[in-house]
């Protein structure tokens, strides 16, 4: 099994010397599903960005595909950020830009060919049920469909990792079970999926891996875990 | 490349469509502030004008000895042109002198009626300047010559005239200086506000991937293309409003030296278009490095 991410002996510590991050080890495995738990604080979305690069670890090795990350020269990063689909809990999504100019964007941005990209953007957004929104603006929408927009949006790219930061945070809990269902469907087609969640009915009726963090230590790696 | 630039461009058009009343604000902006940096330089070379002109005024007159002869004169003249600082010399024979005299008095010139057959006056060189502050040192060396009675020239006035178009040409310089830094800053930081309200937007390209110059390319087509309406519109209302103000202003003042509205104006002009679009540019790229920078590393 080849490690798609691996933490080795990470340490963030911010400045004025919190420690977000306390000697963290973890290997993700391709094609793996994995939650990440615990109490806002313990160091979840810190871990997140540090996989995609919007912070470097102060000590240890994050890797990503093999390639360590603090290693990448600044223009490098975008190429790594192509890799990895994104979903955060308030969508991040460009108001300006149709539901369709959205998703289109992530492909527009590594320059594949027009011919190519509308069939692209009409399948993932036919995955996720959003076949007929095409034009519409994303303020017209409710949270759970943005936040359908925005995994169309990671998805489009077929990237090897997709990184869910609270997905759920902003949605009732059936809207968070459809969110969630869609991120297993993404998992079934090839990317690994790292979602940190404090949604505790979702992890537990998964049965997915779970890493929980508590004070920025990882405290339990369980498979089919429970949030607990 | 070629797809880079199309995307730029479309992704302007765009920017500049759904942020209309921003972009209407920007270029009203820099057309605002161009048009006065614009009247400002015409101002400041109007000022540098009439005051070439006053300058050019100063003359050295140099009053001949009764028995010197014409010939004598013309190579006193000779003399006088091999002098670096002289821009020309006209030689006032008596009878010319008289006639001035004459012409000045006007009414009265029946007082020189009893002169007819004994002319008083002398023959003279008027000396035109190169440098009129150097005046006092032509004056010196003409008063050295032989032939010469007596050397005249406006002490004091001169040096006076020369201080207060020094300072008038400064004050014009200033202003110009000023204003071209206030614009500058105005322009750029209108123009950093457009980018500041869709920082948002420049955090979202950078997550999914978008390269440093993916981003920049069409904040950057905004920027020349707000400056380039702004500044044009503000080339279009500068040369309008000086053509109107020159036929005003020579219509009742005819003898005031002022700049034609024709080749000088056009490379104001010019000028004008040529910064606002360079600021509108530089602008972008400066506001959109600070939120590609915000992350460093």
């Amino acid at each position: 099994m080849s490690a798609v991410i691996c933490l080795a002996n990470v340490w963030k510590t911010f400045s004025g010397g919190v420690h977000a991050l306390r000697e963290v080890n973890i290997q993700i495995n391709k094609g793996e599903f994995v939650f990440l738990v615990g109490p806002s604080g313990a160091g979840k979305s810190t871990l997140i960005k540090l996989i995609y690069r919007e912070e470097m670890p102060s000590q240890g090795r994050v890797l990503v595909g093999g390639k360590d990350v603090a290693s990448l020269r600044p223009r490098e990063v975008p190429f790594l950020r192509r890799r990895i689909g994104m979903v955060f809990q308030d969508y991040k999504l460009l108001p300006d830009k149709t539901v369709y100019e959205n998703i289109a964007f992530a492909l527009e941005v590594t320059g594949t060919p027009r011919r190519q990209i509308q069939p692209r953007v009409r399948h993932v957004l036919g995955l996720v049920g959003l076949g007929g929104r095409l034009r519409s603006w994303p303020g017209e929408l409710s949270g759970g469909e943005q936040q359908r927009v925005a995994l169309a949006r990671a998805m489009v790219r077929d990237p090897l990792i997709i990184l869910a930061d609270e997905p759920t945070g902003n949605l009732d809990p059936d809207t968070g079970r459809g969110i969630v269902s869609l991120l297993e469907d993404i998992n079934r087609l090839g990317s690994t999926v790292v979602v940190a969640t404090h949604a505790q009915e979702l992890v537990n009726s998964m049965r997915k891996r779970v890493v929980e963090l508590a004070g920025g230590r990882v405290v339990r790696d369980q498979e089919r875990g429970a949030y607990r | 490349m070629m797809g880079l630039f199309a995307h730029a461009l479309k992704e302007a058009v765009v920017g500049i469509r759904r942020n209309v009343l921003m972009s209407v604000i920007a270029a009203s902006t820099v057309a605002l502030c161009l048009f006065m940096l614009g009247s400002t330089i015409l101002l400041s070379m109007n000022i540098q004008k009439v005051a070439g002109a006053l300058e050019d005024q100063v003359e050295v007159a140099i009053y001949l000895k009764g028995d010197v002869q014409e010939s004598r004169a013309r190579q006193l003249m000779a003399t006088l042109e091999g002098r670096d600082d002289v821009r020309g010399t006209r030689f006032v024979s008596r009878q010319e002198a008289l006639e001035r005299l004459r012409r000045q008095l006007g009414d009265q010139q029946g007082l020189l009626d009893g002169l007819a057959q004994m002319n008083p006056l002398p023959a003279s060189i008027e000396v035109s300047l190169v440098w009129p502050e150097r005046a006092g040192e032509v004056a010196a060396f003409a008063a050295g010559l032989p032939g010469v009675e007596e050397v005249v020239y406006a002490r004091g006035v001169v040096e006076r005239l020369l201080a207060i178009t020094g300072l008038f040409r400064l004050g014009g310089f200033g202003l110009v200086l000023a204003l071209a830094v206030a614009t500058c800053f105005l322009v750029a930081n209108t123009i950093r506000l457009t980018v500041f309200a869709r920082r948002h937007q420049i955090a979202i390209m950078r997550l999914v991937g978008a390269t440093d110059a993916f981003i920049r390319g069409p904040f950057t087509l905004e920027g020349v293309f707000l400056g380039l309406v702004g500044s044009t519109l503000a080339a279009i209302a500068v040369q309008q409003g000086y053509y109107r103000l020159v036929s005003a202003i020579t219509a009742t003042i005819p003898f005031l030296p002022l700049v034609p509205p024709g080749d000088e104006l056009a490379g104001v002009l010019r000028l004008l278009v040529v910064a606002g679009t360079c600021i509108g540019a530089l602008g972008s790229v400066i506001a959109v490095r600070r939120f590609l920078n915000v992350q460093g590393g």
